[in-house]
This record gives C-alpha cells, structure tokens and sequence, in this order.
C-alpha cells in the first residue's frame, strides 16, 4: 500500500479514538448547577434595555465584544493593506446579479435597519448593511478601490475607537473598566452602538470585496 | 437519548468530519471549508449546552455564540486573504511540499 493510503487510514484509526472520547465526555457531562436565566431578565431594567441579548453583548459582556471586535479589526488588516494592482481594473461583469426593481429592495433594507435599530438588535442591523453593500456591489454601485480614502478608515476605525475610549473614559474617572456610569447608561450604549453597526457593516462590506477601498459608481 | 445528548453527538461527529477533511484534503479552500464546518459544529455544541434547562433557557451561550460567528468570519476572511496572495505567488491553490518557491 502506498504512503498516502496508510496516512489516511491512520488519520481514520486516530480520528475515530478522537470523536469517541469526546462521545463518552458528551455522557459524563455533569448537571447544571447554576442558572443564569432568571439573574440575567432580573437585572435587565437596570441595564435601560429591552432587549436581553444586546444587554448581554453590550453591558454584561462587552469586554467580550471589545475583543471580538479587535479581532475582526485584524481581519480586516489583512485585506486593508492588499498590494494588489489588480483591483482598480477589475472590470464589472455582466453576468453579475443586477436586480430591475433594486430601489424597492433598497428601501425595504433600510426600513428593516432603521427597526432593527430600534428593537436594538444591532448586530443584526450591521450584518444587514453588510449585505446591502455586497448588493449594491453586484448591480455596479459601488466599485473596489485600491486604497482606502478617510471617511472610510474613519468609518472602519470608529466601533473599535468609540469603545476603547469610553472604557478608558470610564476607568479614569474611578470606575472599573467598562462599568458604565448610572445615568449615563444608555447614553454610552447608544454611542458605541451606532459606531459599531456602522463599523461592523463596512469591515464585513470591506472583507466581502477583498479591495481595501469602495466608491461610489464612477462612469468609467 | 435527550435532545441535548442527541445535538452534542452531532457536534462531536460534525468537529471530526470538519478536522479529518482539514487533515486530509490538499486544496485550500476545501481546508477554509472545513475549519467553517469546525466553528459551526461548536456553534451547535453551545447551543445544545443553553437549552439544559427546560423551563428557561440559558442566553448566556446564544451571546458566545453570536461573537463566535463574528470571529468565524474575520477567520475565515483572513484565511480567504491568505490562500488569494498564496494563488498570486505561486499560482498554485494547495500546500503540495514539491514545490519550494523562494517568498522572502
């Protein structure tokens, strides 16, 4: 039997021992002792919020979406600093996905933001800007760059620096890090919020691309 | 078998079905595919873990999850990233040790 056949079987034999360990762990999981259920919906209407997962994400949690959020920051590094030259002659195709009714669509995208915003699923409202800008990509509205102009580092940029600051901003002034002062709670959740939508949805429109910069549709 | 049992076993058997095609599969792509079908598998494993309680389920592995699905896609942005500049290089899309290129 050649090498690459015994490999395989090997990694079979080894993999199946794997997967049977962790079946047996999966059986021997203990029972839940504690229940975070009741503790989260009790503490909700001091967090000034309607909604439990944002409160989560945003209040109990947001030292977790800080860091996820630099983490999609490093992603995005990558793609930012391309030094593709192919990317301004990228010429739009014409099989590409071009709708006759977009403007019906583009409204309906932008009602279903604005009430996703106000139900304050905001990761959601992010990730439905993201796709709304890879729609518009494939009806040649908007064209890659190969450099990224200010607005739009600003734009990227301003979810993470809008909350590295107010955690700073509120470590300095004598509480912990990202513990939120009492009356301006909503105020800072709001802020970091509307930054992190935005930014969410132009790094997730920018890594899509694969090009570090997007303009609107120039005639050519 | 509970339902929680039943989703955990599947997310053990779609973790190693995503490890072995990463293992053993030559072409990039089908590596990044597995490593998506690897998050995906704990995805589910967390989400069979919040629905322990029967009255109130837990949302507590619905937030990791959420965040989970956020580095998943700068993952896989980033590994999408690398096997482009590796096609661009060496005009090859898998890691075969024949070739040695001489990237500095």
């Amino acid at each position: 039997m050649s090498t690459s056949v015994l490999r395989v079987i090997l990694i079979i034999v080894l993999l199946s021992i794997f997967e049977l360990g962790l079946a047996i762990a999966i059986f021997l999981m203990p029972e839940p002792t504690i229940s975070m259920t009741e503790l989260v919906h009790s503490q909700l209407s001091e967090t000034e919020m309607t909604h439990s997962m944002t409160a989560l994400l945003l209040n109990y949690r947001s030292m977790d979406m800080l860091l996820g959020l630099t983490i999609l920051f490093i992603a995005l590094l990558s793609v930012l600093h391309r030094n593709d030259t192919t990317v301004s002659s990228q010429k739009p195709d014409d099989s590409d996905f071009v709708l006759p009714s977009l403007h019906w669509i583009l409204m309906l995208i932008v009602l279903t933001t604005g009430i996703l915003f106000w139900t304050e699923r905001y990761l959601v409202a992010g990730a439905l800007l993201a796709g709304c800008g890879v729609l518009l990509r494939f009806n040649h509205l908007l064209q890659p760059q190969p450099t990224a102009g200010l607005s739009l580092r600003l734009g990227l940029s301003s979810g993470l620096l809008v909350f590295i600051s107010i955690a700073l901003a509120t470590m300095v002034s004598g509480y912990h890090w990202l513990e939120y002062p009492e009356d301006w709670v909503n105020e800072s959740i709001l802020l970091i919020s509307v930054c992190l939508t935005i930014s969410i949805g132009l790094t997730l429109t920018i890594l899509s691309f694969g090009a570090p910069g997007i303009s609107w549709h120039k005639e050519k | 078998m509970t339902k929680v049992v039943f989703y955990s076993l599947v997310a053990v058997g779609l973790f190693t079905i995503g490890f072995y095609t990463l293992l053993v599969e030559a072409h990039l792509l089908r590596k990044i595919m597995a490593l998506n079908i690897m998050f995906t598998s704990l995805f589910l494993l967390l989400i069979a873990i919040a629905a322990r309680y029967p009255q109130a389920i837990d949302p507590l592995p619905h937030a990791f999850v959420l965040i989970g699905i956020l580095i998943a896609v700068s993952a896989t942005a980033l590994a999408l990233t690398l096997a482009r500049r590796i096609y661009q290089e060496t005009g090859q899309t898998d890691l075969s040790e024949k070739q040695e290129t001489g990237i500095s």
